[in-house]
């Protein structure tokens, strides 16, 4: 067994005692859901693509936490100000070793060092994806619930909604949003400075700067209006199946509530499929956002966004400015590549014909 | 009956959502607290009676539903004129969208060119090493930031190599464009078709067999087109050897080797039942590049709907605004009825 | 050349393995098979679902396919000029000529085996072109006669057909005019009547032995249910666990079966005549065909099982005029 599976596997044991210790009996009644779980870290960790991503999404979860700490110099600091001879030689290419003061990952034109800022680009490509997906998907799941188990007019309302939304190209309806909420944005951070504070400090930037913050959470929000409605589809179309199966019918003549139905029938049935949806969408957002900042729209600078920082670099490239555009490119494709990684081999995980052929060669158990 | 009923029956139900979503895009466009005559005016100094013109023209002291529905009427009467430039909306589409169009194509073009080979490929030698490199290819696709891949091929292709062109838009010939005009006047309803089609420059040098305008339009073209292949040729492979296999397995197949079928005619079988999710897939690209060339257009300078659209936008330009939801929501509305009509001829059991 | 096949005999197969190599383990889906079918007879492979009659029926004009692998065996086929060949040691291409022309298929299910975009006339012309030097054309006309000759009604409109126009018995009789469309000398039908209607089933077999005796086919008849057999077959073989069980002609093997697997499976099927309490059944289930240890596969249901059984194959016992069974019960020391 790979040590990675046997990680896991300790784990499950773990969590599955502790259970056990609280309300005794637990263990035997989920044997087999504990036994399953098991199966999924062992295909995953079979999986060089799961395996190699997952240590992706590690690293960038590593670095969206303490980048920001570890991050060598500000961000907000133009050298260039400071130092204006150097106003010549900027932006200025990597050098190994030999450049006096200059950063051997080389600068952007204000003189900054182009590695640091994208360490620090980590945070804010990482908090915009995952905010945006977990919300959208929130929406979404919940709109797609209600509006398959409730059917009728209301099925109708928010489908009509729905495709109308899904009707449009996401990235136009994206800048329209975009450019609309942020007058609106910004004047309400103008007048909540404990709210543009907090925002400021999950982005790791300045709390002063509230109309950069007002445009980072246009771009967010824009994102977020734009991104529920392929859930609210997905969740409907998968209800409207379960529905048809008939276990609907069974628990409402036993009398279970609306409420206790949908948690407890529904969404372990199409966990699964959003699940690997929700992991996939971390890498688009990661991008769309990053393309928003490209055109503009996002924060201006000295935010160390990666997509805005490419687009700064546009101007000088290419002979000035490549390496900015490899190292911050590197970032936003290593970012992406983990989430569609992880993705792709969870939907392996989650193929029950890819299971059963794996589970046939190891022999999985849950130890007492 | 059969087709033609289906065909008007779409058309019928896509009207409504249109109408929907003009009043979606100008209800956002409206929200905006911005004095859009203002933002159209820009820097210039202006003196308030033009502004006050400009206001009345546009119905801005109008209730909202006047002025969506004045808006709306100058669109479908083709009179709609964009105030910042004084030229009629109409015109200007006409001007940018066929470039839009010929990027589409070379994109859709690439994208097929290795999608579809690549796809065959991996399904014919399933779990072999091509069928893995598909896999991460398709991977690399769509985690690759597209910016970032059009900077690179661009660093290659035209800084290195100089194999490509940057700048400007190459035309019709005056002698071709007049043949097409020729056309469009003299045979009816065939001959606008054809005359639209001959706006895109590719097309319409192809017709008029003008080398000089083909050769600049690919110099121009390729790389966008190529870039954009790359970044979802990796997709389309992916479904493509899905599809296949799918086919392959399936017990239609097995009764054709059963009776001695050729190789060839067995690949024709699966082919031709592999191509429903195929054609789908492919449509819904095009009509994305349709849509969504955006950032291509900004990185390789061409001035296509994208940037006219962002324009549009950025400026509360709301002629350029309502026209062009329009064309998009028209777009998607044609794709999909293509789509669905290429599905009708394939597979008969759609018909009915 | 062998001497193995008889004169007015069309194919002979002999000693054929066939295993899986899946994930689970390797799969013994036929064991040591043999079949002997002779010109203009009908012969039925009787067995349950797992037996591994589908797989060996395949494996006779080798269309198996990857994980599956022919371990071992000869199939010998007398063609049409004359010719005997092993199956199993022609190259694909030889193989692909034989199906189709001179030995084909007809499968279970009728709505999977026709492509639904193709019409009834393209299955047969495709199959006839393919074979045969003839024009699109020409074999269109043929295919409309090929319908009349399985009874589909107005067969100039329905070789126009698409399948889901078609009914499930008509599917069916497409099926079987492509297989015959190259007048081929063996027919092997894989449970040709199990998904249709029961009007339609003898219609069908009906149909089957008509078409036998005008075209000069020889019939394999692959089933379980043994009424079938009855009505249709001239000699049976009965396989479990991938082996062959025991072999006859029809009328001996319902009168004194000799196999405990063949009786049990006779017993099973009820009397109409005769009032009874309970329907019969075989207690035990099927095989597990994974890593099969040697012994007899019907072992662990038998209700005479002795010691020798569970660990060695079961020896081939020959009972006289034809009939033979795989027995340690029937093996005198």
């Amino acid at each position: 067994m790979n040590p990675l599976y046997q990680v896991g596997s300790w784990l499950v044991d773990a969590y599955a005692k502790l259970r056990d210790k609280l309300s005794p009996g637990w263990l035997e009644r989920n044997r087999s859901r504990l036994v399953e779980t098991k199966l999924s870290i062992y295909v995953f960790t079979t999986s060089k693509i799961g395996v190699t991503g997952l240590v992706l999404v590690i690293v960038t979860l590593f670095l969206a936490i303490f980048g920001p700490v570890i991050a060598w110099e500000p961000y907000d600091v133009y050298p260039v100000l400071l130092n204006p001879d150097l106003a010549g030689k900027l932006p200025h290419p990597p050098c190994l070793g030999s450049c006096e003061e200059l950063p051997a990952a080389g600068t952007d034109h204000y003189g900054r060092d182009v590695l640091s800022l994208v360490v620090r680009g980590f945070r804010i490509s990482l908090v915009m994806s995952v905010i945006i997906v977990v919300t959208s998907a929130i929406i979404g799941v919940l709109l797609g619930l209600v509006s398959g188990y409730f059917g009728g007019v209301v099925d109708e309302v928010i489908m009509r909604f729905t495709d109308m939304m899904l009707a449009f190209p996401g990235l136009v309806l994206a800048i329209a949003f975009s450019l609309t909420l942020r007058p609106a944005l910004r004047d309400f951070m103008m007048t909540n400075p404990v709210f543009t504070h907090a925002v400021a400090y999950i982005f790791a930037l300045n709390p002063e700067d509230a109309p950069n913050l007002a445009n980072l959470l246009s771009v967010f929000l824009a994102l977020i209006i734009v991104w529920w409605p392929p859930y609210t589809r997905v969740v409907r179309g998968s209800v409207l199946t379960v529905r048809e199966q008939g276990f609907i019918e069974a628990a409402r003549a036993l009398g279970l509530s609306v409420r206790k139905i949908l948690l407890r029938h529904l969404l372990p049935n199409i966990i699964s499929p959003l699940l690997v949806m929700v992991t996939f969408d971390f890498a688009t957002a990661t991008l769309s956002s990053a393309a928003l900042s490209f055109l503009g729209l996002g924060p201006q600078p000295p935010v160390p966004d990666l997509g805005l920082v490419i687009s700064q670099a546009g101007q000088f490239f290419p002979e000035r400015s490549w390496w900015i555009v490899v190292e911050a490119g590197t970032a936003l494709l290593l970012i992406s590549l983990g989430w569609n990684l992880v993705g792709d081999a969870l939907r392996d995980v989650f193929d029950p014909r890819t299971r059963r052929s794996i589970e046939l060669r190891a022999k999985i158990e849950v130890r007492p | 009956m059969g087709l033609a009923s289906y065909l008007v029956r779409r058309l019928i139900t896509f009207l409504p959502s249109v109408l929907g979503a003009l009043l979606i895009t100008y209800l956002i466009a409206y929200i905006i607290p911005t004095d859009p005559v203002r933002a159209w005016v820009g820097e210039k100094l202006m003196d308030p009676s033009t502004l006050e013109r400009l206001r009345r023209d546009y119905k801005f002291d109008a209730p909202w539903y006047e002025q969506f529905a004045f808006l709306v009427e100058k669109l479908l009467t083709g009179s709609l004129v964009d105030p910042v430039r004084g030229v009629p909306v109409v015109q200007q589409v006409a001007q940018r969208f066929p470039v839009t169009v010929e990027l589409a194509i070379f994109g859709m073009l690439f994208t097929v060119l290795i999608g579809i080979p690549l796809g065959i490929a991996a399904a014919a030698r399933k779990d072999s090493a091509i069928d893995f490199f598909v896999r991460i290819f398709a991977l690399f696709g769509s985690s690759m930031p597209a910016f970032v891949l059009y900077y690179f091929l661009i660093l290659v292709f035209y800084v290195h190599v100089r194999a490509s062109l940057l700048a400007g838009v190459p035309t019709l010939s005056p002698s071709c464009a007049a043949a097409l005009d020729n056309v469009k006047n003299t045979v009816p309803l065939l001959g606008h078709a054809v005359w639209a089609v001959g706006q895109v420059p590719i097309l319409g040098g192809l017709m008029c067999m003008d080398t000089g305008v083909v050769s600049t339009t690919v110099a121009r073209m390729w790389l966008p087109g190529l870039a954009l292949g790359l970044l979802s040729g990796g997709f389309v492979a992916r479904i493509v050897r899905n599809s296949l296999l799918d086919a392959l397995s399936s017990d239609s197949i097995l009764f054709a080797k059963a009776r001695g079928l050729s190789s060839s005619r067995v690949w024709r079988h699966a082919l031709k039942n592999a191509f429903a999710p195929i054609v789908t897939i492919l449509g819904l690209n095009f009509a994305g590049l349709l849509t969504g060339a955006i950032i291509a257009e900004t990185v390789f300078n061409i001035p296509g709907m994208g940037l006219y659209i962002y324009q549009g936008i950025t400026r509360l330009n709301f002629p350029i605004i309502i026209a062009g939801t329009f064309l998009f929501s028209i777009i998607y509305i044609v794709m999909n009825l293509v789509v669905d009509l290429i599905y009708a001829l394939v597979d008969p059991r759609v018909r009915y | 050349m062998s001497t193995e096949l008889g004169e007015k005999q069309v194919l002979a197969a002999r000693d054929v393995t066939v295993r899986f190599y899946t994930y689970a383990g390797v799969v013994h889906a036929v064991s040591e098979a043999y079949l002997d079918v002779y010109e203009g007879e009908s012969v039925a492979l009787v067995g349950e679902t797992g037996s591994g009659k589908s797989v060996f029926t395949r494996a006779l004009t080798g269309l198996i396919e990857s994980p599956g692998r022919i371990e071992s065996g000869r199939v010998y086929f007398r063609r049409r000029d004359g010719r005997v060949v092993d199956m199993l040691k022609l190259p694909a291409d030889e193989l692909r000529r034989i199906r189709g022309d001179e030995i084909s298929y007809v499968f279970q299910d009728p709505s999977s085996a026709l492509d639904p975009l193709y019409t009834a006339g393209d299955h047969i012309a495709e199959t006839i072109i393919e074979h045969r030097a003839v024009s699109k054309r020409e074999a269109l006309r043929e295919a409309v006669r090929l319908l009349r000759d399985v009874m589909i009604p107005n067969p100039e409109t329905r070789v126009k057909s698409y399948p889901h126009e078609l009914s499930g018995g008509m599917r069916q009789r497409v099926v079987i005019a492509t297989a015959i469309a190259n007048k081929p000398r063996l027919l092997i039908a894989d449970e040709p009547t199990t998904n249709l209607d029961v009007t339609v089933q003898a219609q069908i077999l009906d149909l089957l032995k008509e078409l036998g005796k005008k075209y000069g086919m020889s019939l394999l008849l692959i089933t379980h249910n043994l009424g079938i057999v009855a009505e249709t077959a001239d000699r049976v073989y009965v396989m479990y666990g991938g082996r062959i069980a025991e072999t006859a002609d029809v009328f001996t093997l319902f009168e004194s079966p000799q196999h405990p697997y063949t009786r049990l499976l006779l017993n099973c099927v009820p009397n109409p005549m005769r009032k009874f309490e309970r329907l019969e059944s075989i207690p035990g289930t099927v095989p597990n065909l994974i890593d099969m240890k040697p012994g007899c596969p019907f072992a662990p249901r038998c209700p005479h099982a002795l010691d020798v059984c569970s660990k060695e194959n079961p020896p081939r016992v020959e009972l006289g005029g034809n009939h033979v069974v795989h027995c340690w019960l029937h093996w005198k020391r």
